[in-house]
C-alpha cells in the first residue's frame, strides 16, 4: 500500500504542478469575467457567451430597467438605443444570448422577474433553425443562474470549456495580452448592453443604411459561385415539427410572465436564408400562446429573397432589424415586406396548394 | 455522480481510505462500507430512488432464501416469477409505459378510435435495465440451483449496488461477483496500479474521444436534414466511436475502480471494431448483456438447436429484446433487427464461431483479406448505429436516405472543422494504441511493460496531458439512459 500511494504521489506531482498552473494562470486571466468586479463585461473573445456577460451585467446595475431583448446572436442587431425611442418612457436591457434556445430566453426572463424589474416592454426573436433544437435545456455556455447549476459548477465549466480547445491565442490570453483576440470594438453600451456598439446618435443614424458596399457584393457573389449561397426551392418549404410538450410549456411560462407583468411583448421569428417556416403544428402552437403578438418574417418573401440582406447564411443585416421593428410599429418602413405576411388562418389553404403543385 | 466528474474525483480517494485504513480488518465493515458509499453514489443523483434498489435488494435476497428450502417445484417456480414480474414490472413501468401507451394509443387510432392519452411524466432510474438484470441473474441462479444463496444481506446488497458498475455495468453474474464479498480482500500493489491504468484508459476513452466526438455527432445528426451525404457519413462514424468510448470508457473506468478494492470484474468489452464478422463483433461488444441474454433468453428458448426456424426465431428474439432493452423506442429495435440480419447468414451456414481468436494473432498487420473483413464489418455496425442514434424511424429513414444521395461525393461541410480534424487524428490514435494491445484486457494493459519504467511513466503522463488538454464537452454517460 506505502508503495503505491507513494507511487500515485510521485506520478500525480507533475499534473498536479500543472494542475494548480493553469487555474493560477485562468485566475489571473478570468477570461470569462468570472472573478472580476468589473460591472462593465464586454464581449471580449470568441469563446464567451453574450448572455453569459449580460446576466452578470444585469446583476450588477443599478439602472431601472423595464423593458426586454431576448434572443440568439440574430437579435444582436436590434438596437435597444432605438427601441427607447419608439418606446414611450421605456428603459431597454438587451440580454441575447448565443444560439439562444427557449429555455434559455425562458429562464432569463425569471432572472429579470426574480430581481424585481418592471416588464414593461419585451422583444423576442425566435429561429426557426435553433430556438427549439436543445429540448428543455438553455445553452450549456451560458451563465450558471440561467443553465441553473451552482455557481462553483459555473466556473467549473467556463474553465473546462476554455481549456476543451487550447489554442495558441488562449495561451497568450493566459499569459496577459488579453486583447489578442479579443475585439476591442465590440464593447457592450454600458446602459442598454447593446452590442459591438455604443448608443450614440451617429450609430442609431446609421441604422438604416442599406449595406450594399462593393466589397459586400462582391463577396457574397463570390461565396454564391462557390455554392455557399445556394439556390433556394422555389416552393415555401417547411421545418419538420420540433416544439416539444416541455418547450410547449416553456413557452405557456414566458406567456404567465408576461400576464403578470402585462407585458407589451412582441415574438418575432426571423427571416433566415434558407426560408423555412415553422411546420403548422408549431406555427398552431405558437399562434395559440402569444395570439396576435406573434410576427412571422421567415419563409420566401422580400427580405429573405434578396441574398445581399444576408452577410452569412446564418444571420441579415442590421438594416433588417430596424425594418422588422419600424414594419410592427407601423412606422414607416425603409423596406418593402409586402410578401412577408402569409396570413396564418390561410396557412393550410396555401399548403395543401402547393402540396397538390408538388 | 459521474466517473469523469470532481465529485467522484474527490469521493473515490475518500471511498478508498476508509475501505483501506478503516475498515480493513472487518469484512462486514468493509462490505457495509461498499453499500453505504454506494448509496451515496447512487443519491447524488436521485435519493428517491435509492428505494427502488433497496426494494430490489430485499425482495430477491427474500426469495433467494425462500428457495433455498423450498422443495415444491410449483412454489419454486411462483417464486422465480415472482422476482421477475416485480423486476421487470418496475423496469417496465419506469422505461417502457410511455413507449406502450404511445403505441397503442397509435393503434387505435388507426382504426379511427381517439383516445384520450395519458401519459406519466416518469424520470427513468439510473441504471435500472442494469441493477434489474444483476438481481434477476442471482435469482435465477439460485433457482436452478447453479448457485447458494446468500445469508448475508450486506454482502448481497453490496453486490446488488456495488457502485462502480451500478448505473452502467458491466451486469456482474453472482456467480462471479458475490462470492467476491465472502472472501477477505487483501491490497495487492500489481491489482491496484493495473486499476489505475485502466482507469485512465477509461478517462481517455470517454473524455476525449467520446465527449469530443459527441460534439461533432450531436450537431450531424440535428441538422441531418441541412448536411451533405458525406457529412452524414461522418456523422455515423463519429457516432460509432462516441458510443464506443462512452461505454466501453465507462467499463473500464468501473473495472479499474473495482480492482482498487480488490475485485475482479469481467471484461466487457474486447476490440469489438477489430472484428472480422458480426457473429465476433457481438463476442466482443458488451460482453456481459450479450451473455447474459445468450444465458438467460437463447439457450431458454432452444438456442441454436433446432430446425432452421428455430434458429430464425431465436436470433430475432434475443437481438429485437436486446434493442428494446437499450430504450423504448421504435429505433433501437430496428437496430436490433439489422444486427438479427446480419448475424443470420452466418448462424444458417455455421459460420458464426469461425473467428474465434484475435485478428492477425501474433502478426503486426492483418492479411488483405482479413483487413477487408473487418471494414465491412465496421460498416455494417456504422449503418446499424445510424438507427440506435436517430430521433425517431422517420429521422432515420431521412439520414440513410441522404447518405444515399448525389451529395454523397461532396465535401463534408460543418461548424468547427478544425477541432473535427483534431478529432479524427485523436481516433486514429484511439484504433493505433487498440490495434497494438488487442490481446490484452484494454488496450494500453501491456503497452510499454517490457520497455524501461520511465517509457512507461512518460507515455502515462503523455495520456493525462493528452486527457487535460482534449478534454470535450461534459457529457453524460450514453448508457446510463439505459
Amino acid at each position: 500500500m506505502k508503495a503505491f500511494l507513494q507511487g500515485l504521489l510521485k506520478f500525480s506531482i507533475i499534473p498536479i504542478l500543472l494542475g494548480i498552473l493553469s487555474v493560477c494562470s485562468y485566475y489571473n486571466a478570468d477570461p470569462y469575467f468570472d472573478f472580476s468586479s468589473d460591472n462593465h463585461y464586454s464581449w471580449t473573445y470568441s469563446f464567451q457567451n453574450i448572455g453569459d456577460l449580460s446576466t452578470k451585467k444585469l446583476l450588477k446595475s443599478n439602472q431601472n430597467y423595464n423593458s426586454f431583448i431576448f434572443g440568439s446572436s440574430r437579435v444582436v442587431d436590434l438596437y435597444a438605443c432605438y427601441l427607447n425611442s419608439k418606446f414611450p418612457n421605456s428603459s431597454f436591457f438587451h440580454y441575447a444570448g448565443w444560439s439562444e434556445p427557449i429555455a434559455g430566453i425562458k429562464n432569463k426572463l425569471e432572472i429579470v422577474d426574480s430581481l424585481n424589474y418592471s416588464i414593461k416592454n419585451v422583444i423576442i426573436y425566435i429561429d426557426v433553425d435553433y430556438s427549439f433544437k436543445l429540448g428543455n435545456f438553455p445553452n450549456y455556455s451560458d451563465h450558471y443562474l440561467v443553465v441553473k447549476k451552482s455557481k462553483r459548477r459555473g466556473r467549473i465549466i467556463h474553465y473546462q470549456r476554455f481549456w476543451q480547445n487550447i489554442s495558441y491565442d488562449k495561451i497568450k490570453i493566459l499569459l496577459g495580452f488579453k486583447r489578442v483576440k479579443g475585439h476591442p470594438y465590440r464593447n457592450s453600451d454600458p446602459t442598454t448592453n447593446d452590442h459591438d456598439h455604443l448608443c450614440k446618435d451617429f450609430n442609431v443614424r446609421s441604422y438604416s443604411k442599406i449595406n450594399r458596399s462593393d466589397s459586400i457584393i462582391s463577396r457574397i457573389d463570390r461565396l454564391t459561385e462557390t455554392g455557399f449561397y445556394y439556390e433556394r426551392n422555389k416552393l415555401q418549404q417547411y421545418a419538420k415539427d420540433q416544439i416539444s410538450k416541455g418547450e410547449e410549456v416553456i413557452l405557456n411560462e414566458i406567456k404567465e410572465i408576461f400576464d403578470k407583468h402585462s407585458t407589451n411583448f412582441y415574438i418575432v421569428i426571423t427571416p433566415l436564408y434558407d426560408q423555412r417556416k415553422f411546420s403548422q403544428k408549431d406555427q398552431v402552437i405558437l399562434k395559440n400562446i402569444f395570439g396576435s403578438r406573434l410576427y412571422d418574417f421567415s419563409g420566401i418573401n422580400d427580405i429573405t429573397n434578396d441574398k445581399y440582406n444576408f452577410p452569412d447564411r446564418k444571420h441579415f443585416q442590421p438594416y433588417i432589424s430596424k425594418a422588422i421593428i419600424d414594419s410592427i410599429l407601423n412606422k414607416d418602413s425603409s423596406i418593402d415586406f409586402q410578401s412577408r405576411f402569409v396570413p396564418f388562418e390561410n396557412l393550410e389553404k396555401i399548403t395543401k396548394t402547393e402540396d397538390k403543385e408538388n | 455522480m459521474l466517473f469523469n466528474s470532481l465529485d467522484f474525483a474527490v469521493f473515490l480517494p475518500i471511498v478508498f481510505v476508509l475501505y483501506w485504513f478503516v475498515t480493513k480488518h472487518n469484512l462486514k465493515l468493509q462490505n457495509a462500507l461498499i453499500v453505504a458509499a454506494s448509496y451515496v453514489f447512487y443519491g447524488w443523483w436521485d435519493w428517491r430512488f435509492l428505494s427502488l434498489i433497496i426494494f430490489s435488494t430485499f425482495l430477491d435476497y427474500s426469495i433467494g432464501r425462500r428457495l433455498k428450502n423450498e422443495e415444491n417445484q410449483k412454489t419454486r417456480k411462483t417464486l422465480l416469477w415472482t422476482s421477475i414480474i416485480v423486476n421487470l414490472g418496475f423496469l417496465g413501468v419506469f422505461k417502457y409505459y410511455n413507449f406502450f401507451l404511445d403505441n397503442f394509443i397509435a393503434a387505435f387510432s388507426f382504426f379511427g378510435q381517439d383516445i384520450q392519452p395519458n401519459s406519466l411524466n416518469i424520470i427513468l432510474p439510473v441504471g435500472i435495465s442494469f441493477y434489474t438484470f444483476q438481481t434477476l441473474s442471482y435469482t435465477i441462479d439460485v433457482y436452478k440451483k447453479k448457485l447458494e444463496p446468500t445469508e448475508d444481506l450486506v454482502a448481497f446488497s453490496a453486490f446488488v449496488c456495488f457502485y462502480p458498475q451500478l448505473v452502467a455495468g458491466p451486469i456482474e453474474r453472482a456467480t462471479n461477483l458475490l462470492p467476491q464479498f465472502y472472501k477477505k480482500r487483501t491490497f495487492e500493489y500489481d491489482k491496484a496500479v493495473d486499476g489505475m491504468r485502466q482507469i485512465l484508459w477509461g478517462l481517455f476513452k470517454k473524455v476525449v474521444i467520446a465527449d469530443n466526438c459527441a460534439e461533432f455527432a450531436n450537431q450531424i445528426f440535428n441538422n441531418s436534414a441541412d448536411m451533405h451525404g458525406s457529412t452524414l457519413v461522418l456523422g455515423a462514424i463519429f457516432f460509432t466511436f462516441q458510443i464506443y468510448g462512452d461505454f466501453s470508457g465507462y467499463s473500464d473506468i468501473a473495472i479499474g475502480t473495482s480492482r482498487l478494492f480488490g475485485f475482479d470484474l469481467k471484461q466487457n468489452f474486447a476490440t469489438p471494431y477489430f472484428s472480422r464478422d458480426i457473429a465476433e463483433y457481438w463476442r466482443r461488444w458488451h460482453i456481459s448483456l450479450s451473455t447474459w441474454f445468450r444465458d438467460y433468453l437463447y439457450i431458454p428458448l432452444g438456442g441454436s438447436r433446432g430446425g432452421t426456424w428455430m434458429k430464425v426465431r431465436n436470433t430475432f428474439v434475443i437481438f429485437l429484446v436486446s434493442g428494446f432493452w437499450h430504450g423504448a423506442n421504435w429505433t433501437f429495435v430496428i437496430w436490433g433487427a439489422l444486427n438479427a440480419v446480419y448475424f443470420l447468414p452466418l448462424l444458417l451456414t455455421n459460420n458464426n464461431r469461425k473467428n474465434l481468436g484475435i485478428v492477425a494473432e501474433g502478426k503486426i498487420l492483418p492479411t488483405f483479406r482479413e483487413l477487408m473483413a473487418v471494414l465491412t464489418t465496421f460498416g455494417l455496425t456504422v449503418f446499424a448505429w445510424i438507427f440506435f442514434r436517430a430521433e425517431n424511424l422517420n429521422h432515420a429513414y431521412n439520414y440513410v436516405r441522404r447518405i444515399f444521395s448525389e451529395s454523397i461525393i461532396a465535401f463534408p461541410e460543418f461548424s468547427n472543422m478544425s477541432r473535427a480534424l483534431t478529432t479524427i487524428f485523436l481516433i486514429f490514435f484511439l484504433i493505433l494504441l487498440e490495434w497494438l494491445g488487442r490481446q490484452n484486457n484494454y488496450a494500453i494493459q501491456r503497452l510499454f511493460i517490457n520497455s524501461k519504467r520511465v517509457y512507461r511513466i512518460v507515455f502515462y503522463q503523455f495520456l493525462v496531458m493528452v486527457i487535460l488538454f482534449f478534454i470535450g464537452g461534459e457529457q453524460e454517460f450514453i448508457y446510463f439512459q439505459f
